[in-house]
């Protein structure tokens, strides 16, 4: 190098990417630590010694039939799906170049609740029984189809509008805005017409669940979560780049058009199967990426997994506390992500600031 | 260099806002693009590209069609500098090393550090390579942008309007390294400009469109108050002041 300070500025750089993987490897250790805690909290509690002994096969058979049987399903589910609610939100807030961009942003949520709500009450697979968790849904698989219909009609929409009209970033979620509202209508106007049962139902569905998905469930949302992470992880270096303008892109070597659209379908397809099996779950595809952009920057090499590893901590810290704030009784986990989500947003916002 | 011959465009719904633009430009030079707001200055930069497709028309690099080439292939040959350079919560390297994108496979190589290290030195922005973008001045910024271009490795540099919103010190700093980059690297660079003050005293070759044709090519002896009162409809003179030719509008 002909130029005196650049070796150590490169080695300064060196650094400060060491930094952020040595970040990433934390994030790891504390998904883990989390997990095992709130595998071990509950009105059975258990050590973390007692967890590790159980999940490695040592265990008592109480210990063996409260951790495989209810909490690690559970745990399994908050990993997988704040992984894929987070990863959603980052990638959506790079490709619509908007800070607010998420599942819900683009009417996803609301789309699936319509879905879940049509189910429940013109498809008659309503509430059958009172559990601890909530109601009971009498056809969950229908309800959940349903919601993932739902959701891809929602999608549908804007990425017909993106395709054929070409529409803004900003159009996006307008668009999205204007669905959103579309399908909430549609939700009041069937619970208008339901019974109390019926409306009970579809309230409990809409306040998110990770307690009803089991094991062939967790399977399909894994199988769905890896795939997106594996693409988005291959493109990190497209998400810089729309980052700057979707112009900038092109001239920097992305093709756009096709990139947008099938990170749109991917984003899309990842938060319809995750809100169809655990309901609508606010917040964490907003407030992860927002939080590490502050310590990673907006480079997506390393944004990307440490928002999608920080929607797993905070995924499992909000099914935590709605298990062991009302004991025996849990509170809905779409409640306390929006509850401990929107204070943590608008601190973030007024904090502003430093972000490294 | 490049060879563009008859492009014509048009958005949707409209009118062809290009319709039959011809040029060529070899290396070592600088064109500046001239013309009215909504003359199709920035349109036709894109249309260079590919940022937009054109309706009909030639463009071609080194004797090659731009059709038949990729994007990638097209990013390593033309980089290209939007009019509003965007700051994000991006480090400075990062920003830069993202000029080198249309080469990176996953992780970026010893060579693309090296490239995006010689791209911040020659910009003089090593001080500022771990400092976010957002936290730069105007100046800094295109410098930073100007750098990126630099990480691309091309023989072609489109710039649109990369003095609008700077000050009087910057405009000369920018066009000055700009000048330099067609002269010492032998880039061929594409300006879109509005002053033409700047553009008599930077670029040495100047396309003036109206009304989506071109309304006169080649070198300053182009640049006469009958071509700026048809071009901009204003009144001036075109004088020689302290040996540089300027444009004093009545």
């Amino acid at each position: 190098m002909k130029h005196t300070g650049t070796i150590k500025q490169a080695n300064t750089y060196r650094t400060y990417i060491r930094f952020k993987q040595l970040f990433l490897l934390l994030m790891v250790a504390i998904v883990a630590v989390v997990a095992l805690v709130a595998i071990g909290c509950g009105s059975s509690g258990l050590t973390i010694s007692q967890v590790v002994q159980t999940l490695l096969g040592r265990g008592d058979k109480q210990s063996s039939v409260i951790v495989w049987n209810l909490r690690l399903p559970r745990t399994v589910t908050a990993i997988v799906g704040g992984i894929g609610l987070a990863s959603v939100g980052c990638v959506m807030q790079s490709i619509l170049r908007n800070p607010l961009a998420s599942s819900s942003t683009l009417g996803v949520s609301q789309g699936a609740a319509f879905g879940a709500a049509f189910a429940i009450i013109a498809l008659g697979a309503g509430m059958q029984h009172q559990t601890l968790d909530g109601v009971g849904i009498s056809n969950p698989y229908s309800v959940s189809v349903c919601a993932f219909i739902g959701s891809m009609l929602s999608t549908s929409v804007v990425l017909g509008l993106s395709r054929f009209k070409r529409i803004t970033p900003q159009t996006m979620i307008l668009s999205g805005v204007a669905l959103s509202s579309l399908f909430s209508g549609g939700t009041t106007l069937l619970q208008y017409f339901a019974d109390d049962v019926k409306v009970a139902a579809v309230v409990f569905w809409t306040f998110g669940n990770l307690g009803s998905t089991s094991w062939r469930e967790i399977l399909i949302m894994t199988v769905v979560v890896t795939a997106s992470m594996i693409y988005f992880m291959l493109n990190p270096w497209n998400y810089n780049a729309l980052q700057s303008g979707e112009d900038t892109a092109k001239g920097l070597g992305v093709n756009t058009n096709r990139f947008l659209l099938s990170s749109m379908v991917i984003c899309s397809v990842t938060a319809s199967v995750i809100v169809s099996y655990c309901g609508i779950i606010n917040f964490i595809g907003l407030i992860a990426p927002h939080l590490m952009r502050r310590v990673v920057g907006s480079d997506y090499r390393y944004l990307l997994p440490a928002s999608a590893l920080m929607g797993s901590v905070l995924l499992l810290l909000s099914d935590t506390v709605a298990r062991l704030v009302v004991q025996p009784v849990i509170l809905p986990i779409g409640a306390i992500t929006s509850f401990l989500g929107a204070p943590l947003f608008l601190y973030l916002i007024f904090k502003g600031g430093s972000r490294r | 260099m490049i060879h563009i011959q008859d492009v014509a465009f048009s958005y949707p719904g409209s009118d062809e806002i290009l319709q039959q633009i011809s040029f060529d430009l070899d290396g070592g030079h600088c064109l500046a693009l001239l013309g009215n707001n909504g003359a199709g200055k920035s349109t036709l930069l894109k249309c260079l590209n590919l940022i937009h497709t054109p309706a009909r028309g030639i463009i071609q690099v080194n004797g090659r069609e731009i059709r038949s080439m990729g994007r990638k292939e097209i990013a390593q040959t033309l980089a290209y500098v939007e009019q509003q350079s965007e700051s994000s919560q991006m480090t400075v390297y990062d920003s830069v090393l993202l000029g080198r994108k249309p080469y990176i496979r996953l992780e970026p190589t010893q060579a693309d550090y090296a490239i995006v290290e010689k791209a911040l030195a020659r910009m003089e922005l090593k001080d500022f390579a771990l400092r976010f973008t957002d936290e730069l001045s105007g100046g800094e910024l295109q410098k930073v942008v100007l750098a990126r271009a630099l990480a691309q490795e091309p023989e072609i540099l489109l710039l649109d309007e990369p003095t609008s919103s700077l000050d009087l010190h910057n405009q000369h700093e920018v066009m000055r390294i700009v000048s330099h980059l067609a002269e010492e690297d032998h880039l061929a660079v594409v300006v879109v400009i509005h002053d033409l003050n700047l553009a008599l005293r930077y670029c040495d070759r100047f396309l003036l469109i109206r009304d989506g044709l071109v309304y006169a090519y080649g070198d300053q002896s182009v640049i006469t108050a009958e071509a700026v009162s048809q071009v901009y409809r204003v009144k001036c003179q075109v004088v020689e002041f302290l040996g540089h030719k300027i444009v004093v509008v009545e």
